[in-house]
C-alpha cells in the first residue's frame, strides 16, 4: 500500500538510518535532512506500522523527527501523536539517569534514542479515520 | 468528475459509505428498532412449553435475590440454546465478571467461542424451528430463552450492563403479548409492541421496565446472536432505512 512518510532529520556527520515496516515488508533507508519517502508497505487488515531508528550517534546527536504520514494517499493527521516509542538506551547514559526513563512513551514524534517508533493500523485507512472519530470520548 | 479532485480521505468516505452494522448496533444508541420478521403463532401447547416453572433468578445465581425481590413480581425464563455445561459457564463468567453485573446475554456472547453450546429441544419444537429460519447456523446463535410475566407481573425500571460495549443486542419477540402489556423505555414512552412483533432491542443504555397489565401470560422470546449473520443484518439496515433514510 501506498505510503509516505515525511521525516526531518537533525545531524552533522552522522545521517540516521531507519527501517520503515509493517508485519509482512520492511524498508531502510539511509535519512538526509529533509525526507519525503514512498515506501509499498504491505498493510494488513490489522498491522503495525513501525520506524527503527537505527543508528544514534550521540556525539553528533543525531534526530529523526516524524512529520507526517500518509497511507493510501490518507494524511494520518494527529492520529500520529498515538505512536509509541520504545528506545534502546544507550547503556551508559541509561546507568546515569535517575529516575529512570520510561521503557516506551506515547506520544512520541522526536526519535533522539535508537529504538522503535509504531503506530497501529487498519485498513482500509478511510474506515479506520472514521472509527477512530466515533471512539473519541472528549 | 470533481470527485477526481477530492483529497483521498474526502473521496473514499464519498464513495465507499455504507450501511456498517457494527456501527449501527454499538455506536449508535438507539433504543429499538422495530424488524421486519416474523414468527409463527405458537399453540397453545407450544406457549404452556416456553412457560417456565423453573427460577431464572436462581439458575443464573443472581446475586441479591432476596433483597431484591419485590423488583420482581412473576418475572421468569427458561432456556432453550446456551452453553452446555451451565455450571462450568457459570464458574467462568462469575470469574471473568470481577463482581460486575452484567446481563446473561452479554455472559453467552463472552464465552460463545469458548465452550460448547447447544439446543436443550428436539429439533421440531417451536421455538428452535423459528429461530432457525433467521439463524441456520447454530454458531451464529449465543442464547435462546424465553422471558414469561403472568398478569400483574412487573420487573422494576433497571438498566442492564453488558462486558462488551454492545447497544442494540437483544432480538426480542413477543409471541404472547395481551393489551395492556407495557414495556417502557425511559424518555422514549413505551416500545410500540404488538403481538407477533420482533424488535431489536438496546436495553443496555437507558433504563427500563415491563408490566404485565393484561390479563393472560406474556411470553417473549430473547435471542442473543450474531447479527452480522445475512438474514437478521439485512433486516437490521432494512429497519435502520425505514426509520432514519
Amino acid at each position: 500500500m501506498k505510503s509516505e512518510f515525511h521525516i526531518i532529520c537533525r545531524y552533522k556527520n552522522t545521517p540516521p538510518e531507519c527501517v520503515f515496516s509493517s508485519h509482512n515488508s520492511s524498508f531502510k533507508r539511509m535519512l538526509s535532512h529533509d525526507n519525503r519517502l514512498l515506501l509499498d508497505l504491505d498493510l494488513r487488515h490489522n498491522d503495525e506500522i513501525r520506524i527503527d531508528f537505527m543508528n544514534k550517534d550521540d556525539m553528533d546527536d543525531n534526530v529523526v523527527l516524524i512529520k507526517k504520514i500518509l497511507i493510501d494517499d490518507i494524511d494520518l493527521q494527529h492520529y500520529i501523536y498515538h505512536g509509541s516509542f520504545t528506545p534502546r538506551y544507550n547503556t551508559e547514559w541509561y546507568n546515569k539517569q535517575n529516575p529512570k526513563p520510561p521503557a516506551s512513551y506515547t506520544p512520541c514524534t522526536e526519535l533522539r534514542h535508537n529504538g522503535v517508533w509504531s503506530i497501529g493500523v487498519q485498513t482500509p485507512i478511510w474506515k479506520m479515520i472514521m472509527n477512530k472519530w466515533i471512539d473519541d470520548e472528549r | 468528475m470533481m470527485k477526481d479532485k477530492l483529497p483521498k480521505l474526502l473521496n473514499d468516505v464519498v464513495s465507499e459509505n455504507s450501511y456498517d452494522i457494527d456501527v449501527i448496533t454499538k455506536k449508535l444508541k438507539i433504543p429499538w428498532l422495530k424488524l421486519d420478521l416474523h414468527f409463527e403463532r405458537p399453540t397453545e401447547q407450544d406457549i404452556e412449553y416456553l412457560v417456565s416453572d423453573n427460577d431464572w433468578r436462581s439458575k443464573w445465581n443472581f446475586p441479591n435475590r432476596e433483597d431484591a425481590s419485590y423488583q420482581v413480581k412473576g418475572w421468569n425464563g427458561n432456556i432453550f440454546f446456551g452453553p452446555t455445561d451451565f455450571k462450568k459457564f457459570l464458574d467462568a463468567s462469575s470469574i471473568d465478571n470481577k463482581g460486575h453485573d452484567h446481563d446473561e446475554d452479554s455472559k453467552c456472547r463472552r464465552f460463545r467461542k469458548e465452550m460448547e453450546y447447544g439446543w436443550c429441544v428436539d429439533n421440531d419444537s417451536y421455538v428452535r424451528k423459528q429461530v432457525k429460519k433467521i439463524f441456520p447456523d447454530d454458531r451464529d446463535i449465543n442464547l435462546v430463552n424465553t422471558y414469561s410475566l403472568p398478569p400483574g407481573g412487573y420487573v422494576f425500571p433497571h438498566r442492564d450492563y453488558a462486558m462488551d460495549g454492545m447497544g442494540l443486542a437483544k432480538i426480542y419477540v413477543a409471541v404472547k403479548w395481551g393489551k395492556g402489556n407495557v414495556f417502557g423505555m425511559y424518555g422514549c414512552g413505551d416500545i410500540p409492541i404488538e403481538e407477533g412483533d420482533v424488535i431489536l432491542l438496546n436495553n443496555y443504555t437507558l433504563p427500563h421496565w415491563v408490566y404485565n397489565g393484561s390479563d393472560e401470560d406474556r411470553v417473549v422470546i430473547d435471542i442473543s446472536a450474531n447479527l452480522h449473520s445475512p438474514v437478521i443484518k439485512d433486516k437490521i439496515i432494512q429497519a435502520f432505512k425505514r426509520s432514519f433514510c
